[in-house]
């Protein structure tokens, strides 16, 4: 812990201020929304002003035990919530209360210290010197024991009160270190009881959306922050995986119409073809079988065209010219 | 001890002035010679031949008295203590009356300084010394 003793969370809060970035809540320095909206102002300007105004560093009368002012108890003037809830431990308070006060600091002696002196001055002036001294001597044994027991127990109680508050104060120190939750810092303020978030870094997806050029919240930032975590099944690789889909089932469909335009062809030709053969004689159209012979007849006898060209007819045993 | 206090008893209760300031004497002595378990019982019974021989009118013995009482006032707090201070302040009173004020005392700085408990309990302490004086 490089803050110790009066004044850390002072430090504390002004090393945050100048060196971290991101949204700072808490410490009197106002709290802002995640847009950059102040949600509460910022009181901790006016009240320093208003601090170094009262005691100009030049006229400070030194205080607490090192001769400079303490932080603790400046800025503790200036805090509502502090004064409500965190009693610091006042070291002038203590130290009037240790320390006897000096001779003639009190501009008015009760009776008792006019009265401690007066009777033996009477008897002094009277010439009763023995006596005087005597009662002198009285007194005096009596108030040092009453200022020694005094003294011993403004000690101690002194010591309880820091004690006290120095185990508050510790504990408010520990309790006030930054923590670390997920990808953010976070800081627990003891005065106010809220914690405050320091810095926060952006996550993977964020880092990927952003490297894209998005602008938070935009839907183009919220797609490519979900690409990222769901990766081949995010809304840009389903879109692709889409798109290579439709190109295939178009080339599908495509090769589809060709083949079916193919097979069409294809029938129509042979239609084609089969009624042209249907309409040409066929050899046996030209060439019909032969009559089979069962019964041989005249009318039935083979013919057959003679050497001079006369027509002949078998009538079962020679060519004889058909009638 | 510093002495027999019953051996001076016979002579200041003949009222010699010597045997009562010697017993208020030894109530003093008594005090700062000893851790005493009871210091006021002590003040208390040398107070009361402290204002027998005070009542005899010497300026010390009243000084003694004053004495007294400023360490009874040490031992009290709240209105016993405004009390005892209101005796003691009378009595100074007394003597500014009589002209037999310090210099550099001066009565009217006193009440200027002192709580209001103190000065009526004074101003009736007043009213009964003057009658005591009335009487004698």
């Amino acid at each position: 812990m490089i803050f110790g003793g009066l004044g850390a969370r002072r430090l504390l809060d002004d090393a945050i201020l100048q060196q971290l970035p991101g949204p700072i809540v808490g410490y009197g320095g106002g709290t802002f929304n995640m847009d950059g909206s102040v949600a509460t102002p910022d009181t901790r300007d006016l009240s320093e002003g208003q601090q170094s105004a009262e005691l100009p560093a030049t006229e400070t009368p030194p205080k607490g035990m090192f001769g400079r002012p303490l932080p603790m108890s400046s800025t503790q003037a200036t805090r509502p919530i502090d004064q409500a809830r965190k009693p610091t431990f006042d070291y002038e308070a203590t130290q009037a209360a240790l320390m006897p006060p000096r001779k003639g600091s009190k501009l008015v002696q009760t009776l008792a210290d006019i009265a401690g002196v007066l009777g033996p001055a009477l008897m002094a002036a009277s010439g009763d010197g023995a006596g005087a001294s005597a009662g002198i001597a009285a007194l005096n044994a009596r108030r040092q024991e009453a200022s020694r027991r005094q003294w011993d127990t403004n000690r101690m109680l002194a010591e309880w009160k820091h004690q006290d508050w120095a185990r508050q104060n510790a504990a408010d120190l520990d309790a006030s270190q930054p923590f670390t939750l997920g990808r953010s810092r976070y800081q627990y303020d003891p005065n106010s009881g809220e914690t405050s978030m320091l810095q926060h870094e952006p996550a993977d997806f964020e880092d990927y959306a952003a490297a894209m050029g998005y602008e938070p919240g935009s839907p183009q930032y919220v797609q490519a922050a979900q690409d990222y975590i769901l990766r081949g099944n995010g809304p840009t690789a389903v879109g692709l995986d889409m798109s290579l889909d439709n190109h295939r089932t178009n080339n599908r469909a495509t090769l589809e119409n060709l083949r079916q335009q193919n097979r069409l062809r294809y029938q129509q030709q042979g239609i084609a073809g089969r009624v042209q053969v249907k309409s040409a004689p066929t050899y046996r159209d030209t060439h019909p079988l032969p009559q089979r012979g069962g019964g041989r007849s005249a009318a039935s006898a083979p013919t057959a065209t003679g050497p001079n060209g006369q027509k002949v007819m078998w009538n079962g045993s020679a060519w004889v010219p058909a009638t | 001890m510093t002495g027999n206090p019953f051996a001076l008893l016979n002579a200041a209760a003949r009222g010699s002035l010597a045997a009562q300031r010697a017993l208020a004497q030894m109530a003093i002595q008594k005090i700062v010679a000893e851790p005493l378990a009871d210091p006021e019982a002590v003040v208390r019974e040398g107070l009361v031949f402290a204002r027998l021989a005070a009542a005899q009118g010497d300026v010390a013995d009243e000084g003694r008295v004053i004495s007294l009482l400023a360490f009874h006032a040490e031992l009290l707090t709240g209105e016993e203590r405004a009390v005892v201070l209101g005796e003691g302040m009378a009595r100074y009173s007394r003597l500014a009356d009589r002209g037999d004020e310090l210099p550099g005392s001066q009565f009217e700085d006193m009440v200027a300084a002192t709580e209001p408990a103190i000065v009526s309990a004074a101003v009736q302490f007043q009213e009964l010394l003057k009658e005591g004086e009335a009487v004698a």
